[in-house]
């Protein structure tokens, strides 16, 4: 029988041959091989989907396909893991990929670009790397496209490779994230060379492994087994952190933005950035092993959230705004799965994916309303040439800064309510739950100050006056995404369901494995049985606690909301960023984060390396020398024992022969 | 099997194939003096080699050599073990089958205006003849012999351009050196004789008990057994003939004498010291000739090298790296242990297996550039491959196989005595400085290897030259060492089982 | 103590002999310098042209061709002694017998007639002889 998991290669093989088709043929073809790219994304999602109505059907898939390395300990094959997390990304992916190549049609084709076969080309590349990132059964083969979907970003970000900034955007979002990517790949190795095995399901998985290590209580390289998969869950860290634009890597991404905007919805809602924070999903079971790198995770979430919140006040860029609030965001994500909100962590994913999208791809059609004017105090008064636009857009800033009933609130409710049941019970986790409840103030603030900005008000340039109109291509992904940011939020109601008592957490449901027969070891109750925290209510009522939790998380974005209308919904608004005087120039200077990694670079890695040459000059290359000089002086000694003169031969040889005669005699003692 | 009901000289074919071929092309050559029918003269010996060739080959496809026990036809055992026809016989034959037939093909060319044309062929023939029997001598009389039957046609062949000067020149050395050496050697036989009163080689080792009281005069004999090893492999110290005979002589004997003779030289060297002197035995003596293998493959990897290193002269730049080479092949008697050691030794086989392809070949291609009368010199021999793309081809797979580049014969056997050493290491920790000196030359060796392909590769001609003639024969050798050199990868299971199983045959 | 200690004796002796001898005449001896003494031969003969004349080669392929024959005659006495011996026992055919020397001989008649052919025992002819009239008066 043909399953449907048997065309599961086929999603990501399919935008695969996008990129050849747009690639080879791009330049005779209508668009420009904007049409391959969509029709190999359409058919990605209806797999997609296929895959997610097979899933609830109740089944899962989980099979190698091809061993590649074939070793006496370990061997790295390629394969590919069907559970309810990969299929729902899966259908999140395809989703934006699609909706972002046919927004390309109004934002690139019609914008007269340049270069379109190379754009549709990686546009095709990277959606088929995340694609098959989150297929990957096993930990190497994530990682192979793990650093696939870096290559594109940095293909993608220097699109525009002949501006000055943009290269460098792209060589500084490729080399800050390899930086991280080099813990990711140490902690391969370690996870291979600890473990043997690679894959992250089924009976011979490392999580397995590492449970059973812990239980037998191994040690390792003189390490207890539990401080070991911290360890190497740390490792892993390392690469999420760098790709998911975590503190202290996070510095690549407002730099990003120098790509086409609609790359950047690509890479913040659905594929890199996100690869990220789906790794630790995909990895939830190892991580639940170790408290420490859950609470390391959730700190470093809780702090990314309010530091890039705080940023995103003062700029005045539009996509700049919507770059750190993507870091904020996904440092809530961190958040959630650090205090073991697995089911928050994914929903905030999954709404996240849909809001930023549409966010971006909004701040996209304002920008082609605007002849490529990105700059918000030129903006204004867009509201009633746009309404599209606006109102889509609206959506999505209600979604970002939480109002209920948008998406955004119900995850963000969720990941701030299982940060404070934690957050009582351990001061570490309060301290992040602090972090993640401040941040939301500021989120609310920033959003609805961009939102003022560049709709509301008096129009403040020439373009704003007249702005360029956008075709259906533009509106059709913004409508569907707006009211995917309106909804999606249903798919797990978890207030209302545990105050009301009602069975709609569906999401957690699907979550746990509900759905599904025969599937262990990667459901929510099983990550949170490994994981074992504890958890306090205040008052001791779950639904006080609830209640308490949601109602400051809406009360804070709402405050936010109705700062920035106070000082900013006005005909003629003034920047207010003088009042903060010296933060001002810190928030600006994003908290000089890229001066101090500029001095690592120069005042720390230069003179190691120049250290590092001056040895290799010196003393390798002169031993290198050397050897060739004596080599050559030697080859001159041996050709100057070749006389010529057949007399002095036989002396030699007769000589030689003494000498082994003599010395092999003393040798065997032939004389005694 | 036909060849069991054959009687027992039919072994020997393939020598006697040669001695025969010889003896037609001499009886021809009194019919019809100073005859220059190339064709027919050519032609005859090229069959004869081919045919040797061929019935070796055959022999060791259908188990002659192999004991009955291993499911062959069983070793071959004559004139009371005075010769012997097993595995290692039979694989060496085929190793001087193949270099003889290769040089009397590209002679064809070489010899276009020469005036002893049958006398040439004859002579390496019989010369073939001697190696070949060499290496089913199994008495140190027989060996003797045909070590000399191997070596007087050798001279002549190498002074062979009566005209030429260094041709006459280093034909009187090799003579000079040579005798020497016989000299030497002939007086190690007499006095392994007086030791154990034997000179057949498993009497000899039955006897060494009784040479307890004599073990310095058994020890001084071996040791000059060695020298004449060492002469006829161009080791150091004996190796001083081997630079001016390669320059001075045409260069299809220089080939020939490099790959065949050397080969020839160490098959009696493997058979002397695994049948008639055991190891274990002599260390009780306190003879651990090992020990003068691990010094001489060392000293004469590094001088060979070393000399090759900076020569500015094509043909003795080969030269040298072919005492190099022989270095590399001592390895095998160097890292034989008292219990075992097949590995190493059989990678010895192999490499003088490859060798007699990859060195030959590069020696033809020598022939091919005197044929064109380019010149001697790395300089004469720029630009050459935008004439003859072909032939510069082989050349550089010729140069990258001795270097011991992966994809080509040379790598592997090269490989193999490495890992043999290393294996043989646990034993006897010398052979670790072995080992390193082997990796140390490899190494010394890519630079001058390389000199020559980047010479006819990269380099510009210094002087204009006219477009080159393509003579057949030296081609078609030429092509055919190439095409082996890198066909022996494919092959290379069943030669190194061949060789491993022809090595641990003779080892006790 | 071992044998070979003797054997250094006997060299050490044997060099210290004829130093000795020459040691002792040159003191004892007096000294009479004379120019004849220098001479080559100190009987009077007188030496006449250079060391280094040129043999003629047909000596050398003379001696070769002797050489083939002496080795035959090495051969075949002692297998002449042992030829019917050989036979009479029985134990050995006439052609194992007889073949290998026909065989050995027939090698050689291959040689002898190829140096036959080839001018060797075509005595030399030296310009004298060829024109013995020319370089007389």
């Amino acid at each position: 029988m043909v399953g449907a998991f048997e065309f599961a290669p086929a999603i990501a093989l399919l935008p695969l041959a996008a990129f050849v088709v747009a690639l080879v043929f791009g330049n005779g073809m209508p668009k420009k091989g904007a049409y391959a790219g969509i029709l190999a994304t359409a058919g990605s999602l209806l797999l997609s989907l296929w895959m997610l109505a097979t899933v609830a059907g109740g089944e899962v898939y989980n099979e190698p396909l091809y061993d590649w390395a074939i070793g006496d300990e370990i061997t790295f094959h390629f394969g590919i893991l069907i559970d309810p997390l990969s299929a729902l990304m899966l259908v999140i992916v395809s989703l934006v990929a699609l909706l972002v190549h046919i927004f390309s049609l109004g934002y690139m084709n019609a914008e007269g670009e340049t270069g379109l076969p190379r754009y549709y080309a990686e546009l095709g590349l990277f959606t088929f790397s995340m694609l098959a990132f989150v297929l990957a059964d096993n930990l190497l083969m994530a990682f192979m496209f793990f650093e696939l979907v870096g290559l594109c970003s940095y293909l993608l970000i220097g699109f525009w490779f002949r501006t000055r900034s943009a290269p460098s955007a792209a060589k500084k979002a490729f080399l800050v994230t390899r930086f991280g990517d080099y813990f990711f790949l140490i902690g391969v190795v370690a996870i291979g060379a600890t473990f043997g095995t690679l894959t992250f399901a089924g009976d011979a998985s490392f999580v397995n492994e590492a449970q059973s290590a812990i239980d037998a209580g191994e040690t390792f390289h003189g390490f207890g087994a539990e401080t070991w998969v911290t360890i190497l869950g740390l490792l892993v860290l390392g690469g999420v952190i760098g790709k998911s634009a975590q503190f202290p890597l996070h510095t690549w991404l407002p730099d990003a933005m120098e790509g086409p905007t609609t790359v950047s919805a690509l890479i913040h809602a659905a594929t890199m950035v996100a690869a990220g924070v789906y790794l630790v999903a995909r990895m939830f079971g190892f991580y639940a092993l170790s408290p420490t790198a859950l609470a390391i995770i959730a700190f470093v979430g809780g702090f990314t959230a309010l530091f890039a919140a705080t940023m995103g006040v003062v700029k005045d860029d539009i996509k700049q705004v919507l770059a750190y609030s993507t870091i904020s965001q996904y440092g809530y994500m961190m958040l959630g799965l650090g205090v073991g909100g697995y089911v928050a962590g994914v929903f905030h994913l999954m709404n996240h994916a849909f809001f930023k999208a549409l966010l971006f791809l909004g701040a996209g059609a304002v920008i082609i309303l605007m002849h490529h004017e990105q700059d918000m105090w030129k903006m204004g008064g867009l509201k009633d040439k746009a309404p599209v636009t606006y109102y889509t857009f609206l959506a999505g800033a209600l979604a970002l800064a939480g109002i209920v009933p948008f998406s955004g609130f119900w995850s963000k409710d969720e990941i701030l309510y299982d940060a404070i049941i934690l957050g009582l019970e351990e001061p570490i986790f309060l301290v992040a739950y602090s972090m993640g409840l401040l941040a939301v103030f500021f989120t609310g603030f920033y959003t609805f100050r961009m939102v003022f900005l560049t709709f509301h008000g008096k129009p403040r340039s020439e373009a704003a006056r007249d702005p360029h109109p956008v075709g259906m291509n533009v509106k059709i992904p913004l409508i569907v995404l707006g009211v995917l940011a309106l909804l999606a939020g249903v798919v797990n109601l978890a207030p209302v369901g545990k105050i009301a008592g009602m069975d709609i957490m569906f999401l957690e449901y699907w979550l746990d494995g509900q759905y599904t027969e025969g599937m262990t070891g990667l459901t929510y109750s099983e990550y949170s049985d490994t994981a074992g925290l504890d958890t306090t209510y205040i008052a001791g009522s779950q639904t006080i606690t609830l209640l308490i939790a949601g109602a400051l998380a809406l009360g804070l974005a709402l405050a936010g909301a109705i700062v920035a209308h106070v000082l900013y919904n006005v005909p003629e608004p003034v920047p207010h960023t003088e009042n903060l005087g010296a933060a001002r120039e810190v928030l600006r200077s994003n908290y000089y984060q890229d001066e101090v990694q500029v001095w690592i670079a120069q005042g720390l890695a230069m003179p190691t390396a120049r250290m590092a040459d001056r040895f290799d000059q010196s003393v390798i290359d002169g031993v290198v020398n050397g050897v060739s000089s004596v080599s050559l002086f030697g080859s001159g000694g041996m050709k100057r024992l070749q006389t010529g003169v057949v007399t002095n031969y036989a002396a030699l040889i007769v000589l030689g022969f003494i000498a082994l005669v003599v010395g092999l005699g003393v040798y065997g003692g032939w004389f005694v | 099997m036909a060849v069991l009901e054959m009687p027992e000289l039919t072994a020997l074919a393939p020598p006697m194939i040669l001695a025969l071929t010889a003896l037609v092309l001499f009886t021809y050559d009194s019919i019809n003096p100073r005859s220059t029918n190339r064709p027919v003269i050519a032609g005859v010996a090229a069959v004869g080699s081919l045919a040797s060739l061929a019935v070796a080959v055959w022999f060791i496809l259908a188990g002659v050599g192999t004991p009955v026990a291993e499911g062959g036809n069983g070793v071959f055992d004559l004139f009371e073990g005075q010769l012997i026809v097993d595995q290692m016989a039979l694989f060496f034959m085929i190793i001087v089958g193949v270099v003889t037939a290769l040089v009397s093909i590209a002679s064809y060319d070489y010899l276009r205006d020469h005036a002893y044309q049958a006398e040439y062929y004859s002579l390496v023939l019989l010369a073939a003849t001697g190696m070949s029997t060499m290496a089913a001598s199994n008495s140190l009389v027989t060996i003797f012999i045909s070590l000399e039957l191997a070596s007087l046609p050798s001279f002549a062949l190498v002074a062979i351009l009566k005209s030429n000067r260094g041709s006459v020149e280093a034909g009187l050395k090799y003579f000079l050196i040579g005798a020497l050496s016989s000299a030497i050697f002939v007086y190690g036989i007499s006095l392994v004789y007086g030791a154990t009163g034997h000179m057949q080689l498993d009497a000899i080792a039955d006897n060494l008990g009784a040479a307890e009281e004599m073990n310095g005069l058994l020890g001084i004999g071996v040791l000059m057994l060695i020298g004449g090893f060492a002469y006829k492999t161009a080791s150091v110290p004996f190796h001083f003939w081997a630079p001016e005979a390669y320059e001075g002589a045409p260069a299809p004997i220089a080939a020939f004498l490099s790959s065949a003779s050397k080969a020839a030289g160490f098959v009696i060297a493997f058979r002397v010291f695994t049948t008639a002197f055991p190891l274990d035995v002599m260390q009780t003596l306190g003879i651990d000739w090992s020990l003068v293998f691990i010094v001489l493959a060392i000293v004469t990897m590094t001088v060979g090298n070393f000399a090759a290193a900076t020569q500015n002269n094509v043909k003795r730049m080969l030269a040298y790296s072919s005492v190099g080479h022989a270095g590399y092949a001592l390895i095998g008697l160097a890292g034989l242990t008292v219990d075992g050691g097949e590995l190493v030794l059989g990678a010895a086989m192999m490499h003088l297996l490859v060798y007699g392809f990859m060195n030959t070949g590069a020696f033809l291609f020598v022939a091919l550039a005197e044929y064109w009368g380019v010149g001697r010199t790395f300089e004469d021999y720029n630009g050459l491959s935008k004439q003859a793309p072909i032939a510069c081809v082989a050349l550089a797979v010729f140069m990258f196989s001795l270097a011991g580049i992966p994809p080509f014969g040379g790598f592997w056997s090269k490989y193999f005595l490495f890992t043999g050493a290393l294996e043989a290491a646990s034993a006897n920790p010398w052979l670790l400085a072995v080992a390193a000196a082997l990796v140390i030359n490899s190494a010394l060796s890519l630079y001058y290897y390389s000199r020559l392909v980047k010479a006819v590769w990269i380099e510009d001609p210094v002087l204009e030259r006219e477009s080159l003639s393509q003579p057949t024969g030296l081609y078609a050798a030429i092509v055919v060492a190439a095409v082996m050199t890198v066909l022996i990868l494919p092959g290379f299971g069943p030669v190194a089982d061949a060789a491993i199983g022809a090595a641990g045959a003779i080892i006790p | 103590m071992n044998e070979w200690i003797a054997i250094g004796a006997l060299a050490l002796v044997g060099l210290l002999i004829p130093l000795g001898m020459m040691a002792v005449s040159y003191l004892l001896r007096p000294s009479v310098p004379e120019t004849s003494k220098r001479a080559t031969y100190e009987s009077g003969e007188i030496p006449t042209g250079g060391t280094r004349i040129r043999f003629n080669i047909q000596y050398y392929m003379v001696a070769l061709l002797f050489l083939v024959f002496d080795i035959e005659t090495v051969l075949l006495f002692p297998w002449a002694v042992i030829y019917r011996p050989a036979l009479e026992s029985g134990e050995v055919t006439l052609l194992e017998v007889l073949g290998p020397m026909l065989v050995f001989v027939a090698i050689l008649l291959v040689g002898l007639a190829w140096a036959w052919r080839n001018g060797a025992v075509q005595w030399a002819t030296s310009p004298r002889q060829v024109e013995p009239e020319a370089d007389r008066p």
